[in-house]
């Protein structure tokens, strides 16, 4: 397993949009925590973007690859079971965050695509800021570490 | 200074009657369009909307002399579809309420130019601003969304009826729905023109520089849980 040490603060997951002349261009980087997480998830198996959902394009040779997601309920915020759809559009499912499960996100430079779609520059925005809630909400879910202790003493006798 | 064109094709929709349907052409109902029975008049046997095929600009006149209806009135309208060069970043770039803005301002000037008389049904278009079949509001960011013709849209979030119809999932178009049909073809011809100039003239005054917008999630620290309990 790949590791890595973070210090707080540092991005854990970076998004970059910017509309472009074939569609809106997003850029995915994650720590490798998180690509570890879905290829755990997925029992290390990957399925080819392009069978699911037709809108994300990419130059990537072989195309783009996500890791399975067998194993892990979808999540009542946000989605991560759209791939290849319309992430400008937030649907009944919450925004769609499926990107973050392709396979490279965590390699220097993550993976770029590009959406089939349109978006106003004020609609970018809010978009920008309603995934990134949703990234955090993700992250506080499923990756940010978590202690617990727990000590049951027994009362001393008089 | 002459202003770059970024039409790539365009789509006419012509509401109207015909007597006879041009030959290769389709004539498809359209519950909008209404002709009452006028006293000495015939009315036309076909009544509705021909649509043609993506044209280049230069095919645009022909096709429209050859498919002109002998039949129109208040209630048909001319509708304009376009795509670019460049087609999202164009397209992206007309999704502002600014760009209804200047197709109303530069159609009104153009009607003034040619002198369309007060009664003429463009006149209404442009003065209404909450026109049933193409009010001046701006709903792009959810009509790009809709992946057909809802007809019963009017009052929602993605209502069609507006004067640019963002049909981006729909057609891939954009659509201008303020003209309406004229007595002529070559006025209307000279109508289409104008939207289309309209619509360069807008590309060409953006002076607007796609910027990357960042959305980050911090490393936040360690949850700690404490639970204690004595028995």
């Amino acid at each position: 397993m790949n590791t890595e040490t973070l210090n707080d603060g540092e991005s854990v997951i970076a998004l970059y949009l910017k509309r472009t002349e074939e569609g809106l261009q997003v850029n995915v980087q994650t720590a490798v925590a998180v690509e570890e997480f879905f290829k755990h998830w997925g029992g290390a198996q990957r399925r080819n973007v392009g069978t699911v959902g037709r809108l994300w394009k990419s130059n990537l040779q072989g195309g783009l690859l996500a890791w399975e997601l067998s194993r892990l309920d979808d999540h009542t915020s946000f989605t991560l079971v759209q791939l290849g759809t319309d992430i400008t559009r937030i649907g009944e499912a919450g925004p769609n965050l499926s990107f973050l499960r392709l396979v490279g996100v965590s390699e220097p430079g993550g993976v770029t695509f590009t959406v089939d779609s349109v978006i106003s520059r004020g609609g970018l925005e809010k978009l920008a800021h309603q995934l990134n809630l949703a990234c955090g909400r993700f992250y506080d879910e499923y990756i940010k570490p978590a202690e617990v202790d727990i000590t049951v003493s027994v009362k001393p006798r008089f | 200074m002459a202003v770059k064109d970024r039409i790539a094709r365009v789509g006419i929709e012509l509401e109207g009657g015909w007597m006879v349907v041009p030959p290769g052409e389709r004539c498809e109902r359209d519950g909008s369009v209404i002709f009452l029975p006028e006293a000495g008049k015939i009315a036309p046997i076909n009544k509705g909307e021909i649509i043609s095929r993506p044209l280049l600009r230069s095919e645009m006149r022909s096709w429209m002399e050859r498919s002109y209806p002998s039949h129109v009135n208040a209630t048909c309208g001319l509708h304009v579809h376009m795509s670019f060069r460049h087609h999202h970043i164009n397209y992206m770039r007309l999704m502002t309420p600014a760009y209804t803005e200047a197709i109303v301002r530069g159609l009104a000037r153009w009607a003034a130019h040619e002198s369309l008389p007060p009664t003429h049904p463009l006149w209404d278009r442009l003065g209404k601003r909450d026109h049933h079949h193409c009010a001046h509001q701006y709903l792009g960011d959810q009509q790009v969304h809709v992946d057909h013709k809802d007809y019963h849209s009017r009052g929602k979030p993605h209502s069609r009826y507006t004067a640019i119809n963002y049909c981006f999932k729909l057609h891939k178009t954009l659509e201008c729905r303020i003209l309406p049909m004229f007595d002529t073809s070559d006025q209307a011809v000279r109508a289409v023109d104008e939207v289309l100039n309209i619509t360069n003239m807008f590309l060409a005054t953006i002076r607007l520089k796609e910027t990357r917008i960042q959305a980050k999630v911090a490393l936040r620290s360690v949850v700690r849980s404490v639970y204690r309990s004595t028995v």
